[in-house]
């Protein structure tokens, strides 16, 4: 089969043969500047900003609508959500499935407007703007906490702190295993990361000392977690009850520490962390964010109230007023919307096309939904 | 390794706890074999980390002078708990078995016992103390007395100066509750406002807090939720440990453990403790230990169904009622309004010698006709019957937050002539300790028209409503919902009540 050699601005395209058993066609659009590979470079500060607010007033705006949830963790961790999910995460939105995506945990699962919001304006189906305006709600799509049979695009289910981050360490130990099983000198067909958010509450719990010592031991670089240092939990201030050196305990259970001082504005500080930890090839990476609980918020920033209670409508506007964001609930500019949902294929960062052993899987089939039917993609993949 | 440990260290280190010395029996084999199997991490730098002294005596076997040195040099250190990491040989003197997994659990066998003895020089029998050893310990029999004769003396003098204190004092070292204690418990009518029960454990809470000096507890980080502050203490920190909040931090595990702890350390000292219900699963190992041991502490658990709405399944307890109540020596209460709440908490109180368990509702409920201190003592009884003879058509059987579904159910169903029985069924186990009579009284073996309603699992109430009746409840897990969605949709309600009785 051809390889695919796009130019910048015309699609390209690779044999095709159907069925089953065979290559699939992938009628790819590339953007300017690209290869397969994705964008090398961020989207402009002034865009990532407004990207950054959107994830922000979904949350605010679900949570709200719902009169329950926790704005505090997406509103502080919305920077963080950005750049990792637009700039480093591997993925594809059309096949949630696909084999060997990074896989992504919020082991502060309270903090799930965060994560469909991403989801969302990643271009997931299983999230649309109709499921987060359905937060909390009967049957939606979008619950309290993030359930993984329940909505595409959430790897395991959490709610009960620690528990997460334990399940990110089983994550990244699987990849591990499959990689020295599976992998050949020419040709790596399991490589991923595995990223993990969590925040104090995860941190006191015990299980998740207890996975992190494992992690540790095991040695699992490809492992890199995020502890939203934000110093608020339920019943305050974390200087009620927890006064570790949290960075300190990981490098005795055999991590590499980073610590981004500024999580709320510090974007490039961000890259940088990630872009180190994913050097460090023999040691999980804790990299700790410090950001502010329900940044954002004039009146609630910085408070345990504004961790599990909706803002309240005044607040919401106090907050809207505060951001400059004028619009209304649930509003996605079109310039985030445009810059986000791009065609799927390009969130296939580094595709390798393989030219043996490709299947396709169900999902082909269906995968066109959200682009419109003048893309007509189809997704590669393998098993 | 087990991360209940890693969160008491924190709090240890957090609370600044000087006079908590640990040693770490640093063998390097556990039971599948070497730690550099599965432990490699630093361990004295995380207890640094989390705010510990520590030192190492690296010849736990022979270094006598070294082990001294360091307990001398722990107790030295006044604002930091030490750790002690002593390396030893685990079987030290077995020449064929020390430092092997195989000598941590089994007995050497008789070869081995004999090559040790060879080994040790010690030609002695089984069982044999060499007198001079014998002499050597007797010594503590008298230092022991003569120590004991020496804070008495000083007690003596602390009660003449301090009579008040004392007398406190003296209660706590006895486990005697001041007389009338149960008075100060709060009294609830029909008439007072509705509220979750949540709030009204508060109120006994602080009620309690006010008149038994040895109350005290808190919450793993939800004290704003599961409403366990006492109003009237500050908090239990490095610099105020004389207060009585006790934050423990998103610590479930540890948390149960150090209420153990507190109360096995005076029989007065009377620990409550707190979560979401759920987390019950991050305690259960505690709760056990605290059921076998006989310790009396207080689990005052809130959220308890999915009545807690929004927060979803993860969150919602199903199974929790059920797998308590399986659990021997423990009481599972589910107060239904502020007067079973008040018996609860006062049969907390006195039962020091079994853990007592409150499931307690995130939502309002109002409080109801017919419930009374009296009733809940005897874990079962007849809220309101309509019956005479013994003989109601049907007996309605709840719980907590459901009685008042029974209870609405139960006024339709006489409306339309029927006679109808609810019972509170708040303690199993208490119930299941009275008189045969007693119970057949409440449930009368000869009606077997018999319907439980309660906001969990199903199982477990065979017992109660026979094989004729009819058992409303959630074989599921919950969902993320408004609480009213949820129970609506999950059938517990007073039309699905009132029409399963028609069907039986």
């Amino acid at each position: 089969m051809a390889t695919p050699t796009p130019t910048p601005t015309s699609p390209a395209s690779i044999t095709a043969s159907g069925g089953r058993g065979g290559f699939l066609l992938a009628r790819a659009r590339v953007a300017p500047g690209g290869r397969w590979a994705v964008r090398a470079q961020p989207a402009a500060a002034e865009l990532v900003e407004r990207s950054v607010n959107t994830i922000r007033f979904l949350a605010v705006d679900a949570v709200e609508k719902a009169k329950s949830g926790h704005p505090g963790l997406p509103m502080g961790c919305a920077p963080l959500g950005h750049v990792l999910f637009d700039e480093f995460l591997r993925f594809n939105p059309a096949n949630h499935a696909w084999f060997d995506r990074d896989r992504f945990v919020l082991s502060a699962g309270h903090g799930c407007m965060l994560h469909y919001a991403l989801l969302h304006l990643a271009g997931y189906q299983g999230v649309t703007i109709d499921d987060l305006k359905a937060f909390r709600q009967w049957g939606s799509r979008t619950p309290g906490h993030p359930e993984n049979f329940e909505t595409d695009g959430v790897e395991v289910t959490t709610g009960p702190l620690g528990q997460g981050f334990a399940n990110a360490v089983g994550l990244a130990l699987a990849e591990k295993h499959l990689a020295a099983r599976f992998n050949k000198p020419d040709l790596t067909v399991v490589d991923h990361y595995t990223y993990v958010i969590l925040g104090d509450g995860c941190q006191m719990e015990g299980v998740a000392n207890e996975a992190a010592s494992l992690a540790g031991h095991w040695g699992l670089g490809k492992l890199i977690a995020f502890y939203d240092d934000n110093h608020i939990s339920i019943d305050g201030s974390t200087a009620i009850a927890f006064t570790e050196d949290v960075l300190a305990r990981y490098e005795a259970l055999g991590w590499h520490t980073i610590w981004v001082q500024n999580g709320n504005t510090g974007y490039d500080d961000i890259r940088a962390a990630i872009k180190e930890a994913k050097e460090v090839k023999d040691k999980p990476t804790l990299i700790k964010v410090t950001t502010t609980i329900g940044y954002g918020s004039p009146n609630k920033a910085s408070t345990h109230s504004v961790h599990g209670s909706a803002l309240g409508s005044k607040e919401v506007e106090a907050t809207r007023k505060n951001l400059s964001w004028a619009h209304e609930p649930f509003h996605v500019p079109d310039e985030v919307k445009r810059y986000s949902v791009v065609p799927v294929e390009l969130k296939l960062q580094n595709f390798k096309v393989i030219t043996n052993k490709l299947f396709c899987c169900e999902e082909i089939q269906t995968c066109s939904s959200s682009l419109g039917s003048s893309s007509g993609c189809c997704i590669l993949h393998s098993v | 390794m087990e991360g209940v440990a890693n969160e008491a260290a924190s709090l240890a280190g957090h609370w600044g706890l000087g006079k908590l010395i640990a040693f770490y029996d640093d063998n390097h084999i556990s039971i599948d074999g070497s730690t550099a199997i599965a432990f490699t991490e630093d361990v004295l730098a995380r207890y640094e980390a989390l705010g510990w002294h520590t030192i190492w005596v690296q010849n736990g076997n022979t270094g006598y002078d070294d082990i001294r040195a360091a307990i001398k040099e722990a107790k030295e250190v006044k604002d930091k708990p030490t750790l002690i990491k002593v390396t030893t040989t685990i079987g030290y003197g077995s020449p064929n078995k020390a430092s092997t997994h195989s000598v941590h659990g089994s007995a050497l066998g008789s070869k081995e016992v004999e090559a040790t003895r060879k080994n040790l020089s010690w030609a002695h029998e089984p069982f044999h103390v060499p007198d001079e050893v014998k002499r050597h310990w007797a010594h503590h029999l008298d230092e022991g007395a003569s120590l004991e004769a020496e804070w008495n003396a000083k007690f003596a003098e602390y009660e003449k100066k301090y009579q008040h204190e004392a007398a406190e004092l003296n209660s706590i070292i006895s486990g005697k509750l001041p007389d009338g204690w149960d008075n100060a418990l709060p009294k609830y009518t029909p008439e007072s406002p509705a509220d979750a029960t949540r709030n009204l454990s508060q109120q006994c809470l602080n009620a309690l807090a006010k008149v038994i000096p040895g109350f005290l507890g808190g919450s793993a980080d939800l004290a704003s939720s599961n409403m366990t502050l006492l109003k009237m203490f500050g908090d239990f920190q490095k610099d105020t440990p004389e207060e009585r909040n006790i934050r423990f931090g998103v610590r479930e595990h540890a948390m149960g453990a150090v209420c153990n702890g507190i109360a096995v350390h005076s029989p007065g000292l009377i620990p409550y403790c707190s979560t979401f219900f759920v987390f019950t699963d991050y305690m259960r190992a505690p709760i056990r230990l605290s059921a076998l041991s006989e310790s009396g502490v207080i689990f005052v658990m809130t959220h308890d169904s999915i009545g807690l709405g929004e927060d979803g399944p993860t969150h919602q307890p199903v199974e929790q009622l059920f797998s308590l109540r399986a659990m021997p020596g423990i009481l599972m209460l589910r107060p239904a309004d502020g007067t079973e709440t008040s018996a609860a908490y006062r049969i907390a109180v006195i039962n020091r010698k079994r853990p007592s368990i409150l499931a307690l509702s995130r939502q309002k409920l109002p409080q109801l006709e017919g419930t009374s201190v009296e009733g809940v003592a005897k874990g079962g009884y007849v809220i309101s019957d309509n019956s005479s003879g013994n003989k109601p058509d049907l007996i309605l059987i709840s719980t907590g937050s459901e009685l008042e579904i029974a209870e609405k159910a139960a006024g339709q169903l006489r409306k339309e002539g029927k006679s109808v029985r609810v019972v509170s069924l708040v303690c199993w186990e208490l119930f299941e300790e009275q008189p045969e009579e007693y119970k057949e009284s409440v449930l009368p073996s000869e009606v077997t028209s018999r319907i439980s309603i309660e906001a969990g699992v199903t199982l477990g109430w065979e017992k109660y409503i026979g094989q004729k009746g009819k058992a409303i409840g959630i074989d599921r897990f919950g969902s993320s919902a408004p609480a009213g969605r949820i129970y609506k949709e999950l059938g517990l309600t007073v039309e699905n009540l009132i029409a399963t009785a028609k069907s039986l």
